[in-house]
């Protein structure tokens, strides 16, 4: 191997690991979070609700209005 | 962004990051066959229980990916939709993935925080709030990353939303100030320089 094929390579293992550093990360931040999650009644949506109201109502985030 | 996907009946729908599928449902509920993935497989232990609480597990699938590299074929859905998500993603990476999955004429919308507001980005680095996550590897949008992600696409705009209506954060979404956000609409549509202040994004999306 070239010494720029090397540096290639290790640049390619580098980003690969902080990729998969990210992903582990995030992926323990969102199991914390979904272990707290529990599904009451409340988890059931009203009949009538689909995406189209829950934009229209800003049900549960930001970010869903009619615009 | 309901009237910018349109009637979802019998389309293939993916759901970015879907959590613990609150979203997912309501797409289901709408008639669309929903596809979602999330990086973290306890979101998706909870986004299938709702589902099948909610009568719609046949009209849905979860799976654990990562919006880098999705487990779907080329041209799988018709529409995309993702809520707070590509501001955890690889821009540069999950863009490309998610035109690939998308359809020839398929549509997507996001809504995304956006990190343009420097009081803004202060609260979410000093300020404590209700509901307030831990920060994990997700940053706000800048513009650059939004023009970054439309770049994928055929056809992409965005809209800035959330100015005075922002402080409803502070509750933890408990409250809704509704006449603040009638006021953002009108203020963010006519008044082009406060729209950089805004800490929310509607973005849309489409392959031709």
């Amino acid at each position: 191997m070239g010494s720029e094929d090397g540096l290639v390579a290790s640049e390619s293992a580098a980003k690969s690991t902080a990729v998969e550093e990210r992903y582990r990360i995030e992926r323990e931040k969102f199991d914390d979070i979904s272990a707290a999650h529990e599904l009451g009644p409340e988890a059931i949506l009203p009949a009538d609700m689909n995406f189209a109201r829950m934009c229209r109502e800003d049900t549960y985030f930001p970010g869903w209005p009619t615009t | 962004m309901a009237d910018y996907v349109g009637d979802l009946r019998g389309k293939s729908v993916l759901e970015l990051g879907c959590g613990t599928g609150e979203t997912s449902v309501a797409l289901a509920r709408s008639g669309a066959n929903v596809s979602a993935f999330d990086i973290s497989p306890g979101s998706i232990d909870v986004a299938r229980k709702r589902a099948d609480m909610n009568g719609v597990a046949d009209a849905t699938e979860f799976v654990v990916a990562a919006g880098e590299d999705l487990p779907y074929e080329d041209g799988s859905f018709d529409v995309v939709i993702g809520s707070a998500v590509i501001h955890h993603l690889d821009v540069e990476r999950a863009g490309p993935e998610t035109r690939r999955v998308m359809r020839s004429g398929a549509v997507a919308a996001f809504s995304e925080p956006l990190a343009n507001n420097p009081v803004v980005r202060f609260a979410r680095d000093h300020v404590w709030y209700p509901r307030k996550s831990e920060r994990g590897t997700d940053v706000p949008l800048r513009y650059s990353d939004l023009r970054a992600w439309g770049e994928h696409f055929d056809e992409f705009t965005w809209k800035e939303i959330h100015l005075l209506g922002m402080a409803e954060r502070l509750s933890g979404w408990r409250w809704k100030f509704h006449t603040l956000h009638k006021t953002d609409r009108v203020v963010l549509d006519h008044v082009g320089p406060l729209r950089s202040l805004a800490n929310y994004s509607v973005i849309f999306a489409r392959r031709a």
